[in-house]
């Protein structure tokens, strides 16, 4: 396998955790406030539909990154 | 199929490794169902956070719990090795400097096909130590004497936990949950020989009817456990990474060419919600780096455990040669990622997007 292919592949691994962060960590942060603010269940709802609104944005830039790179080969010389 | 069954070395193979087979499962759990399960010991008890060494703790608060013990032990294997691969380093190598040579030269040359020349030989200190640590880490920990032999919790002790622990989560202590095992013997290194898999009682019958005078019911307390079956372990080579790559963003782009990156007040209100976005990823990363390897490793050690109570002795052994490929996979995963996190951390913002 070509070193560029890696890189791509090692990118693109991270993206998983990415949405998984936003969007569980969007819900479990809104019922937290729920609890506390005793206001069931407009923060979960407000939490949930943040964390999937950053997950497809953040998701979006880093397809991006990966795609109009003409390749991942992170060299001082290319881009130079 | 049929000409290959016709030559009597394959024949004699296949019936060999057949034959090997049926022991392995008749010496397990499924055999003794039918009066089977002479090799089988009962099944090892899984439990997430890493276990006391001792029974008291070391300073104040502070257990030293088995994980530790092996990670001690990983590095002593590592000092102790890349000391003799570097005592007499020669031009025609030995043995073992030619292994340790090829490794690095392999890496070095994988580096620099990423991140260039000049940032590959930066980062490869960090890299690579990551990559030995973590490989060694990983190998060790299915070396015979881990999560086998330990010491010996009394039952009352055990039953006492799982009460407080109950009581913690407001729930009531079910004592036919509770599983002890049943050992020979009085002495404090505690081990479950061949045969022994039906040494189980539950904390109920603990409670009512005792064990023998010549046995004790407990669990067994293993003294070694593989380093990264531990979160900690994880989350602190997941830290170092995540520093170093920042340390290397600020010395290349500055202060602000780093930082900048994620409070952006230049680009406007797109540019500063771009800017939260990457916040956001650096913390994923971190998540990320913790628990990929912490859940591939802790699930090996489940699945061998697993294995070593359904196929004893023989029929574990496929699965330990899938626990090397993992580990030596997850080693590179965690080692090759730190190398892009850094190669992106080190290159400015508005490069990247052309």
């Amino acid at each position: 396998m070509n070193s560029n292919k890696i890189g791509t592949i090692l990118r693109l691994l991270g993206i998983g955790w990415y949405v998984a962060l936003c969007i569980g960590g969007g819900a479990l942060g809104g019922l937290w406030l729920d609890r506390n603010l005793d206001a069931n269940p407009i923060f979960t709802l407000v939490g949930l539909g943040l964390g999937i609104v950053i997950a497809g944005l953040g998701m979006y830039r880093m397809l991006m990154a990966v795609l109009t790179s003409k390749d991942v080969f992170i060299n001082e010389e290319d881009l130079g | 199929m049929t000409r290959l069954l016709r030559n009597p070395k394959t024949l004699l193979f296949l019936i060999i490794a057949l034959s090997v087979f049926l022991v392995s499962l008749g010496g397990g759990a499924l055999g003794n169902a039918f009066n089977g399960g002479f090799l089988g010991s009962p099944i090892a008890h899984i439990q997430l956070p890493a276990e006391s060494v001792l029974t008291d703790p070391l300073i104040g608060n502070f257990y030293l719990t088995n994980t530790m013990l092996a990670t001690w032990l990983t590095i002593a294997i590592l000092l102790v090795l890349s000391l003799v691969a570097t005592r007499k380093v020669s031009i025609i190598p030995g043995r073992l400097q030619n292994l340790f040579e090829v490794l690095l030269e392999f890496f070095l040359n994988l580096m620099e096909s990423i991140a260039g020349p000049e940032n590959a030989r930066k980062f490869f200190p960090l890299v690579m130590t990551i990559f030995l640590f973590i490989l060694a880490a990983n190998w060790v920990g299915i070396l015979p004497g881990f999560a086998t032999i330990g010491r010996f919790e009394p039952g009352d002790e055990v039953i006492h936990h799982a009460e407080v622990k109950a009581e913690k989560e407001h729930s009531h202590l079910n004592l036919d949950e509770v599983q002890l095992q049943v050992f020979d013997g009085n002495n404090g290194v505690a081990i479950l020989p061949f045969g022994s898999i039906e040494s189980v009682i539950t904390g109920r019958e603990f409670e009512e009817h005792g064990v023998d005078s010549d046995r004790r019911a407990g669990l067994l307390v293993p003294f070694l456990r593989s380093s990264n079956t531990d979160v900690n372990t994880t989350l602190a080579i997941a830290i170092v990474a995540m520093l170093m790559v920042h340390y290397w963003g600020l010395t290349s782009l500055g202060i602000f060419g780093h930082l900048g990156k994620f409070l952006n007040f230049k680009g406007g209100p797109i540019g500063f919600a771009v800017g939260i976005l990457e916040a956001i990823g650096e913390v994923a990363r971190l998540i990320s780096f913790t628990f990929r390897l912490f859940g591939n490793i802790f699930a090996g050690e489940v699945l061998l455990a697993a294995m070593a109570f359904l196929l004893p002795l023989i029929g574990i052994i496929p699965f330990l040669g899938l626990e090397l490929f993992v580990g030596a996979i997850q080693a590179f995963i965690f080692a090759m990622l730190t190398l892009v996190f850094a190669s992106l951390a080190t290159i400015s913002h508005n490069s990247e997007e052309h």
